[in-house]
């Protein structure tokens, strides 16, 4: 007689529930609509942005030889070090371009994060929370949940989804589901490097697509009947065709994709310039399109940080991110908006730059490289409402311990979940509601306070603002 | 609150005051409970009684599936018809929809074991073959690193499932082999290609120490621990389980990372040696020996927190058994891996999802083996996986007998009132999308114009025949990315579905230049063959979604075919390859 799993492992009576049921729940029948949405009422959402661009730095930002420099036997003798204001200071090797915008950015140095692992760390910089397997399936990323929020904002002229990624497939985690959401908030990921649905159709083929678009409506109406009684998904493919022709039909959608040689060579031809540029297009389009999240891949140097010679290094990638950041700051901050005389489309647009954690300062390690290091690193806003060159937290002299929060919660560093309460509020989303009828039953709130190391605050960075 | 989870069948164990407290976060809080009981009584109670028509067990299964139904009162759809079952079986068993003239032939059979006998046939064919081995390769992450050694991988897997060898057997040649993997063990492939680089400039000929021994061993123990066993071991690779991991994984809570240590020290000895010359990797082959040290537990990581000691002494994740006096480690880890009932429960539940929709346990990958919730139906999953091991492994054996059960034969279609937490039952046939490499095979197929690709050694048609994705022209892998194509160096992952997905099935050229009558294919050979209207409309239908049109989609096709029979035919096509009855497997 062959042992049962369950003699082996005895039940432990004392075990919390979590999950269980919920979790098929979520995926066997993906839509759960409507949601129940509870809100707290204490909170105040600024909104003062219309548009946000996440760009997160996958594989995790050096924070002591970026926007907290701090000397070192680390530090390279090309970095041509420059004082910024006060006690930041900027390589002008690595950032020449943003050295001169430093004014229109703010920097938060007392970053903690809950990870220490990129799979995890890059969810949760989609998730908003840290990643929990047993429910990771009634999750919807954070862009999702902006995207069911705006979606009573969509105007007819509205084609675009409100949610676009750029090179999400990228991410460790790849580009997360709507979870319970319906799936019509998910986002359409692009990749302008390997240029993955990216195509915009001549006009022949539009007309040829018309034609046959039509066709497939006129067959769905008779052959729905073969449709009832199975399960949602069955179905609901036909929302997302409806959008990829409205979108495939609207003539703004190859402008926005339409970049010239002079714009490419500006913002830089890889991951970050390209996402960068697509960003500006569509906020200038406005046709949709409000959050936008750009992952920057290969930033994981734990080898050879500083080695001229090697294909991914400190150097190039920070340098990609540099011109594609400025370039996007002078962009939209040199457009005046079409909706309110006075402001640009920067005042318009929250900006934020995420990484999972930093890198582990003082000293190179034995491979020339630095580890990861979750204790203190940094993240930068601009634009959107944010007061412009204000410097937030403050660490000590090797930029291992944070000495100042620089915000109202004097014994908590700021996290990532404070990051997305700052997209919510500037968004005019309140970020204390809560979703109650998920699949596995626990509800589900915008900014969860449970972290997976010690409990959050589910606060905005006010000083961001104010 | 206690009366409230009482009644919820699925919350088996009470919860403690305590516990609750000091979770309260987490659980719902009662603003009424009367309007909340009413709810629960609304939610749990079966409401209209939905009869349903009864069906045949076939096997246990059954037994396990419908008494669990049965006993909770848990309506289920009634059993597929004909026309749904095949094209779900020749799916599920060889990736393609079904060849017109066969599907017919099985339609028009009035024997009643015709199930039974399609999935024989089906789980006999060469395209079984390429499905599964495609299957496991996305599973096994075959390519890349593995360079010159993945079309022999490729043909080692192709002959597993050729002569059904004892999925034992095969994963013990996956942990075991010692060689030249290119030529001599092409099993030695899977770990192999794993290596984490130490350096990347050899001054010494012998280059075995171009690889990070310990980080490669972790890296290797993490991913065959997710494959072979459905646990998720990546936490306590870097720290214990205790006060990291209540949220995650409560088995994981009882894990310290010295035990972690101890499952990884069964590769400890084990060395991969790149074939270096005049200061290259010569070739994408390895030497495989069981000479090194020992594993170290306080050896430097250059991914992982530094490892600070403990026990490494060889002993399974899973009860602590060690290797026996004189045993070779990884002999030792095979044979007592492959005899443990967690293997066959972690693949009884992988391919059961596969067939089924998903597993009795998910994530499939990440089991908890504290939890008593988390599997929906945990007498099934282990009848299934001891029906497996009696069947000496054979995973011929265990496709079909799941195949021949009413459970998975059921329709799609729940006549009733659905709600979610029927799901969990299995009480109708989960609907999925086709995978990247169904979908492009199947739209080739529907086309009648194949890719043109190779399998290392011959011309082939199919996605599915090819050793790895990137042998495939970027439209085709682009396409096929966007569908959720592993790129065979991460785990797969399910991807959710998109406008991009869409786009692509309206606008890439996988498509439109296959339905184009001016280069051949299907449509063309239609045009010229058929005459008739009405026949032409009908042959369209089964070559795309393998069903006749009803005579109001019939009329529709006539319609679309007046003003320009050509045009109309391309477009009839194309309409049917976006339909929802094309693009998944119902």
């Amino acid at each position: 007689m062959q042992k049962r799993i369950s003699q082996l492992f005895p039940a432990r009576r004392d075990i919390l529930k979590l999950g269980g049921y919920g979790l098929l729940g979520a995926f066997a029948d993906q839509a759960l609509m409507p949601v129940q949405l509870r809100a707290a009422g204490r909170t105040n959402p600024r909104g003062t942005a219309r548009f946000c661009i996440l760009i997160e730095l996958a594989g995790a930002l050096s924070h002591i030889d970026s926007f907290d420099f701090k000397e070192g036997e680390g530090t390279q003798k090309d970095f041509d070090v420059r004082p910024i204001k006060n006690d930041l200071y900027l390589s002008h090797r690595l950032f020449p371009e943003l050295s001169k915008e430093m004014d229109k950015l703010t920097v938060v140095r007392s970053m903690k994060s809950h990870e220490v692992v990129h799979f995890r760390g890059q969810y949760y910089n989609q998730a908003g929370r840290p990643l929990n397997p047993p429910l990771a399936s009634e999750i919807p990323s954070v862009g999702s949940v902006v995207a069911m929020e705006l979606e009573s904002q969509r105007r007819p002229q509205d084609t675009f989804p409100t949610y676009i990624g750029c090179n999400l497939d990228t991410s460790g985690c790849g580009a997360l589901s709507t979870g319970f959401l319906h799936p019509r908030h998910s986002v359409l990921d692009v990749n302008l490097k390997s240029g993955a649905g990216a195509a915009p159709s001549s006009k022949e083929a539009m007309a040829v697509l018309e034609e046959r678009y039509r066709l497939l409506k006129e067959l769905d109406k008779v052959m729905t009947p073969n449709r009832g009684g199975r399960d949602r998904s069955f179905g609901t493919f036909g929302d997302f065709q409806q959008s990829a022709y409205q979108i495939l039909g609207d003539p703004r959608w190859p402008q926005a994709f339409a970049m010239s040689k002079e714009e490419t060579a500006r913002y830089g031809a890889n991951e970050v310039g390209l996402g960068c540029l697509l960003a500006r297009n569509l906020v200038k389009a406005d046709a949709g399109t409000r959050y936008i999240h750009i992952t920057h891949p290969d930033w994981d140097h734990h080898r050879d940080i500083y080695n001229h010679a090697k294909k991914s290094n400190h150097y190039i990638r920070c340098n990609e991110f540099d011109r594609a950041l400025a370039n996007l700051l002078r962009d939209l901050g040199s457009t005046p908006s079409p909706r309110e005389a006075g402001k640009t489309l920067l005042d318009e647009t929250f900006i934020a730059v995420a990484t999972e954690f930093g890198r582990v300062p003082g000293p190179l390690n034995g491979i020339a490289g630095r580890h990861h290091y979750n204790l203190a690193y940094v993240s930068l806003f601009a634009g959107g409402g944010t007061k412009p060159g204000r410097i937030i937290g403050k660490t000590d002299a090797t930029g291992e311990h944070v000495i100042d929060n620089g915000w109202k919660y004097k014994k908590s560093q700021i996290k990532t979940e404070n990051i997305y309460a700052s997209i919510y509020s500037a968004l005019g989303i309140d970020w204390r509601k809560e979703i109650t009828n998920t699949p596995s039953k626990r509800a589900y709130r915008y900014v969860d306070v449970l972290g997976a190391t010690e409990m959050v605050m589910d606060d905005e960075i006010a000083e961001l603002f104010v | 609150m206690n009366r409230i989870l009482f009644f919820v069948p699925f919350v088996a164990l009470a919860q403690t005051p305590e516990l609750e407290r000091a979770h309260a976060p987490m659980i719902e809080p009662q603003p009424d409970k009367a309007k909340a009981a009413s709810a629960i009584t609304a939610r749990y109670s079966p409401g209209r009684a939905v009869v349903s028509a009864p069906v045949p067990h076939r096997n246990f299964i059954d037994d396990h599936v419908f008494g669990r139904m049965k006993k909770d009162g848990i309506p289920h759809a009634p059993l597929a018809s004909d026309e749904e079952f095949a094209r779900r079986a020749w799916l599920d068993a060889t990736g393609r929809i079904p060849p017109p003239a066969e599907l017919a032939a099985f339609l028009e059979s009035k024997d009643r074991a015709k199930r039974q006998h399609l999935i024989e046939k089906l789980t006999d064919s060469d395209a079984f073959i390429d499905r599964w081995t495609y299957y496991f390769e996305d599973l096994f992450r075959a390519g890349g690193r593995m360079g010159s050694g993945l079309n022999l991988f490729h043909f080692w897997l192709r002959e597993w499932l050729k002569l059904d060898r004892p999925y034992t057997e095969v994963v013990t040649d996956l942990l075991t082999g010692a060689g030249k993997t290119s030529f001599s063990v092409p099993a030695g492939m899977y770990y192999a290609r794993d290596f984490v680089k130490a350096k990347d400039d050899p001054e010494a000929p012998d280059a075995h120490d171009l690889v990070n021994q310990p980080d490669t061993v972790d890296e290797f123990t993490v991913t065959y621990s997710k494959v072979f066993l459905g646990l998720n071991l990546a936490c306590i690779s870097c720290h214990d389980g205790v006060h990291h991991l209540e949220k995650v994984n409560q088995f994981l809570t009882t894990k310290k990372r010295d035990e972690f240590f101890g499952q990884a020290a069964f590769f400890g000895r084990t060395r991969q040696i790149m074939n270096w010359e005049n200061g290259y990797q010569a070739n994408t082959e390895y030497t495989v020996d069981d000479t090194g040290p020992d594993y170290d537990a306080k050896a430097e990581s250059i991914v992982r927190v530094p490892r600070r000691g403990g026990d490494a002494s060889p002993r399974f994740i899973l009860g602590g058994e060690r290797p026996k006096p004189g045993e070779n480690h990884r002999d030792a880890l095979a044979r007592i891996m492959t005899s443990h009932p967690q293997f066959r429960r972690a693949f009884a539940n992988r391919i059961w999802g596969e067939l089924m929709g998903f597993g009795i346990v998910e994530p499939v990958d990440d089991f908890d083996l504290l939890r008593t919730d988390q599997a929906t139906n945990p007498k099934l999953l282990d009848a299934l996986a001891d029906d497996f091991a009696e069947h000496n492994h054979s995973f011929k054996h265990y496709v079909r007998t799941v195949m021949n059960s009413s459970a998975y034969q059921l329709s799609s279609r729940f006549p009733g009132e659905w709600q979610d937490r029927y799901a969990s039952y299995y009480a109708r046939k989960y609907v999925r999308m086709l995978s990247a490499a169904e979908l492009h095979d199947s739209i080739a197929l529907a086309t009648g114009r194949p890719g043109k690709f190779s399998s290392g050694t011959e011309k082939v048609g199919m996605v599915m025949q090819m050793p790895e994705p990137k042998k495939a022209d970027a439209e085709v892998q682009g396409f096929m990315k966007t569908f959720g194509q592993s790129n065979r160096d991460d785990m797969p992952k399910k991807v959710p579905p998109s406008s991009l997905q869409a786009m692509l099935m309206m606008q890439s050229k996988v498509v439109t230049d296959r339905i184009d009558s001016s280069k051949g294919g299907l449509v063309k050979m239609l045009l010229d063959s058929e005459k008739d209207d009405r026949r032409l409309v009908e042959q369209i239908f089964l070559h795309t979604i393998s069903r006749k049109p009803t005579p109001a989609e019939a009329t529709v096709g006539l319609k679309t075919l007046a003003p320009d029979r050509r045009r109309g035919a391309e477009n009839l096509q194309w309409a049917l390859l976006n339909s929802p009855e094309f693009l998944f497997n119902y």
